[in-house]
């Protein structure tokens, strides 16, 4: 019997960590086409979410089978509830990745800004897909270590975001007629921000899962 | 708030004749809580529960060591009233045990044993008892029947009644369910719960989700040796031990 729920947990982990890789790609696609504009792969990303949505349901019924047929405790419980945990969040993810393919679409219709009016977003790109590579690698392997190293990089992400603000305050002054590219701009650094802050949950609920602490609203490590 | 301890088991050891069942047990039983004992079949758990009411004393070649304290005088002790220690911890079995007799008189024995009271008191203890085990509606209108013609569940609830009209200040449960249907399982848990309000309960369950269900604190045997205790959510949720959390989640051998 239990054998069998083992089976089943793995089946469902699995499943799990290929739509976290599938998100990671998203996402990834999805700036790529902002930076260079490319509307195409912008609507591919949004198609593919639909997938995406019905991949979360799935896993979720299958989380809620086991726990209504087996009534997991201890370890088998914590494990359960986690992956039905970062199942929600991970499509989240996915949204702010499809959030991220709609500014492609919208600033491509909009008058180029000049030069300095450009916003580098690859230091915060660069971060965040760190951030979600390596919470991809807690799942899998349950690392708590590195599970902290990522809550520890959300710091980092926050105050990019800070900066990435004030440049547009001043950017807007500055070409008030790119009003509409600055805000575009302004929510894809937010989008990049929340994507962290999903990426820190997800290693929340795996540092719960590994050690049954809940770390969240507490002080940091 | 702290809680109280009833029952506080010492440094116990058990054998029967020259083998030793239980070892170095040490375990404090909360007042009016329900301590439920999980453990795999021949780990002790029976054999430890036993000792609190010394019924082990009726079989010639088994002893205990060590000290059994119950609100601090040791039970385990020669000069120990058996009676009046049977009077104060009760005890239900794995198969209901009613006597070959009434319903009225299986409840009303215990009263004639420990109390001189009238005919009329007695009636009113017995109905007060079978209400309390929740029994009474189904059998008020043929209390003479023969206890043993009742249902599975329904003996049970009787010899719950027939415990209750004592007064004890503890119950000890030894599988009290694992012989009947949900249904009348889950009437006898919702009772057990009621029951903590009035008096300590120590349980011991081979369900797992009966455990965690209904006790506020679990003990894991194994062996004849306690290996874990705490409050039972802490206990389903976050065992400290690896044969705990093997037990528990089935992946025990």
């Amino acid at each position: 019997m239990k054998a069998h729920f083992a089976i089943e947990l793995e089946n469902i982990l699995q499943r799990t960590r290929v739509q976290g890789t599938r998100i990671a790609e998203a996402i990834e696609r999805a700036l790529s086409s902002f930076r260079e504009g490319d509307t195409t792969r912008a609507e591919e990303v949004i198609q593919a979410d639909k997938f995406i949505d019905q991949e979360e349901i799935r896993i979720e019924e299958e989380c809620l089978k086991l726990l209504a047929l087996y009534q997991p405790v201890a370890s088998d419980l914590r494990t359960l509830i986690s992956v039905l945990k970062i199942n929600t969040t991970l499509e989240r993810m996915a949204d702010f990745g499809c959030h991220m393919a709609e500014r492609t679409i919208n600033t491509a219709r909009l008058p180029q800004p000049a030069n300095d009016a450009v916003f580098d977003f690859v230091p915060m790109q660069k971060t965040v897909l760190s951030m979600i590579h390596d919470t991809l690698t807690v799942i899998t392997r349950s690392d708590v270590d590195l599970a902290y190293s990522v809550i520890e990089r959300d710091n980092t992400v926050d105050s990019m975001r800070r900066e990435h603000r004030t440049r547009v305050q001043t950017t807007l002054h500055q070409y008030p007629n790119h009003a509409e590219y600055c805000l575009e701009c302004h929510g894809l650094a937010r989008d990049l921000e929340r994507t962290a802050d999903l990426c820190t949950d997800i290693c929340e609920h795996i540092i719960y899962m590994r050690t049954a602490r809940i770390i969240r609203h507490q002080e940091p490590h | 708030m702290k809680t109280n301890i009833k029952i506080s088991a010492r440094n116990l050891n058990f054998y029967y004749g020259k083998h030793q069942a239980l070892f170095e047990n040490n375990l404090d039983i909360p007042e009016k809580k329900i301590t439920a004992i999980i453990g795999p079949s021949g780990c002790g758990k029976s054999t430890h529960l036993r000792i609190y009411n010394r019924i082990f004393n009726l079989y010639g070649d088994q002893r205990a060591e060590g000290e059994v304290l119950l609100d601090g005088a040791n039970i385990l002790s020669p000069s120990t009233d058996i009676l009046e220690l049977r009077h104060r911890v009760g005890m239900i079995f794995q198969k209901p045990t009613p006597f070959p007799m009434s319903i009225y008189d299986n409840v009303a024995y215990p009263l004639k044993l420990h109390y001189k009271m009238s005919k009329s008191e007695t009636e009113a203890r017995v109905e007060q008892a079978l209400r309390h085990a929740y029994l009474w509606e189904e059998v008020k209108d043929k209390l003479n029947s023969s206890g043993m013609a009742l249902s599975g569940g329904q003996q049970q609830r009787l010899c719950i009644a027939r415990a209750l009209a004592a007064e004890p200040e503890v119950l000890l449960m030894d599988e009290p369910t694992s012989a009947i249907d949900p249904i009348a399982t889950h009437h006898i848990e919702e009772l057990t719960m009621e029951l903590k309000q009035k008096l300590t309960i120590v349980m011991v369950t081979h369900n797992m989700q009966q455990a965690s269900r209904i006790s506020d604190y679990t003990a894991f045997f194994y062996k004849g040796q306690i290996v874990e205790v705490g409050e039972t959510a802490r206990i389903f949720t976050n065992p400290t031990h690896q044969q705990t959390e093997d037990y528990i989640t089935g992946r025990f051998g």
